[in-house]
């Protein structure tokens, strides 16, 4: 018996002292190995970290990768980030392929882009708001929301078929900023009848030279109705939408806002068709 | 990782190898009943040394053909190839005792002989199965081992954070327990 407890811990102990030895055996050839991988490899760019678009497109957000270099490195991660997509939509490649291809503006932007355009839009004095579910809620935005209307006394006019989104907008505005301003000064709700909002949904950035007026249209929502992406609107549909939305800030509020170049007497418009059903909140 | 200080480590239980074959270099083998106790324990340890630097040969010489060869290495499943080793020892015990050989002459007793082979036996399938299980926690330590550590990059990243290089010295250690048992019973039965 004694023997056989002896042949135990022998066994035992040797067991654990080759495990030891033979990890650490390892442990110096991977490095042996590894040392002179290093040596022979010339240093790798910076750009070879970047595992995927969304690194990239950071990265190029926080100007630690430009020009060249960020395009170079584009080219390299494009394919894998296609055929993911393909992959995750249930497409082919080439019908992913005839998206990008057929996109012929570059100017879509998400809602980052558009709480930054917002920030630094020159001599922005107005904001008209158009949609089901706005965005000035979410943290990207409200941050641009609270900024402008302290620093830049923007005013902010929603165009809404009810009055949930903006007295929570409102009441959140009033705790973070209320102290500094009055908010009810700087935002303002129209109600519309709900037909109106089956529509996406556009933004209106009034500038103090009403000929540098700019607008956004939505251009995908997610199932829920919040913003995605939206797009550059042209020059006409500025110019519609304006028109057609200016009547009920105008009577709503008694102003009398700019007109535009070369505007001529308009045929009732919508407000004369829908000025009974619109109801100024506030 | 300091590498410095588990080389020194390893110098010093080479060194401890070195010396126990210069101690055991008195060819105690030779020796039919060993003169001194210092003798026994010399002769003892004369074996298991050679059985340890066997055992570091025939792994190391194992994994180098596979890397060579370039076959599917899997350097995570050594631990559990040691467990088959170790299996394949103690069967041919089992073929020793069932041939009639002179096999483990201190158990007397040739049922008690069979247990404890089988016992060792089962002992290695046990321990192979756990074996398997540390190589799967090998596996999941980074996504890109999902179909195993074999590469000797792969091995490196492994050997290089401190839960990897445990798991490896488990996995070697659970392999060369049954292995060692066996073996090292038999070099007592001289």
């Amino acid at each position: 018996m004694s023997t056989f407890f002896l042949v135990l811990l022998v066994a035992v102990l040797m067991s654990a002292a080759l495990a030891y030895l033979m990890t650490y055996l390892l442990v110096f050839t991977a490095w042996v190995m590894g040392k002179k991988k290093r040596s022979a490899r010339p240093a790798k760019p910076w750009t070879d970290e970047l595992s995927g678009l969304k690194d990239l497109l950071q990265a190029l957000y926080e100007g630690k990768v430009q020009g060249s270099q960020a395009l170079k490195k584009f080219g390299e991660l494009l394919p894998r980030h296609l055929e993911k997509i393909a992959i995750e939509q249930g497409r082919s490649i080439s019908d992913v392929l005839i998206d990008v291809t057929q996109m012929s503006e570059v100017n879509v932007s998400g809602v980052q882009e558009l709480a930054r355009e917002q920030v630094k839009f020159p001599g922005l004095t107005e904001v008209w708001v158009f949609a089901r579910r706005p965005v000035d809620l979410e943290k990207n935005f409200y941050s641009t929301v609270c900024s402008n209307i302290v620093e830049r006394f923007v005013q902010y006019y929603y165009f809404q078929s009810d009055y949930q989104f903006f007295n929570q907008l409102r009441d959140r505005l009033k705790k973070d900023i209320g102290n500094k301003i009055d908010v009810d000064n700087y935002i303002h709700c129209i109600l519309l009848p709900s037909l109106f909002f089956l529509v996406p949904g556009f933004g209106l950035l009034i500038t103090e030279d009403i000929r540098h007026i700019k607008g956004k249209t939505v251009t995908r929502i997610a199932e829920d109705g919040t913003i995605i992406q939206a797009q550059d609107m042209s020059p006409s549909q500025i110019r519609e939408a304006y028109l057609n939305l200016r009547p009920f800030v105008e009577q709503h509020y008694h102003r009398i806002l700019p007109v535009l170049e070369g505007e001529r007497p308009q045929e009732p418009g919508l407000y004369q068709q829908i000025s009974d059903y619109s109801a100024k909140v506030q | 990782m300091r590498l410095s200080g588990k080389f020194v480590i390893l110098v010093i239980l080479g060194s401890f190898l070195g010396i126990l074959v210069f101690l055991g270099s008195k060819n105690p083998a030779d020796l039919g009943t060993p003169a001194t106790f210092f003798d026994l324990v010399g002769k003892v340890f004369w074996k298991l040394i050679l059985t340890a630097l066997v055992l570091i040969f025939a792994v190391g010489f194992v994994l180098a053909l596979r890397r060579i060869g370039d076959f599917p290495t899997e350097f995570g499943r050594t631990g559990s190839d040691l467990n088959l080793y170790g299996y394949g020892i103690g069967l041919s015990f089992v073929f020793g005792v069932v041939v009639g050989r002179r096999v483990l002459s201190w158990i007397e007793s040739r049922e008690l002989l069979l247990l404890f082979i089988v016992g060792v036996l089962l002992l290695s399938y046990l321990l192979y199965g756990i074996n398997l299980f540390l190589s799967r926690r090998i596996r999941e330590l980074k996504a890109d081992y999902s179909r195993g550590v074999d590469s000797e990059t792969d091995l490196g990243e492994v050997l290089a954070i401190p839960a990897g290089r445990r798991l490896i010295m488990w996995s070697f250690f659970l392999g060369f327990v049954p292995t060692l048992i066996i073996i090292v019973a038999d070099i007592f039965s001289d």
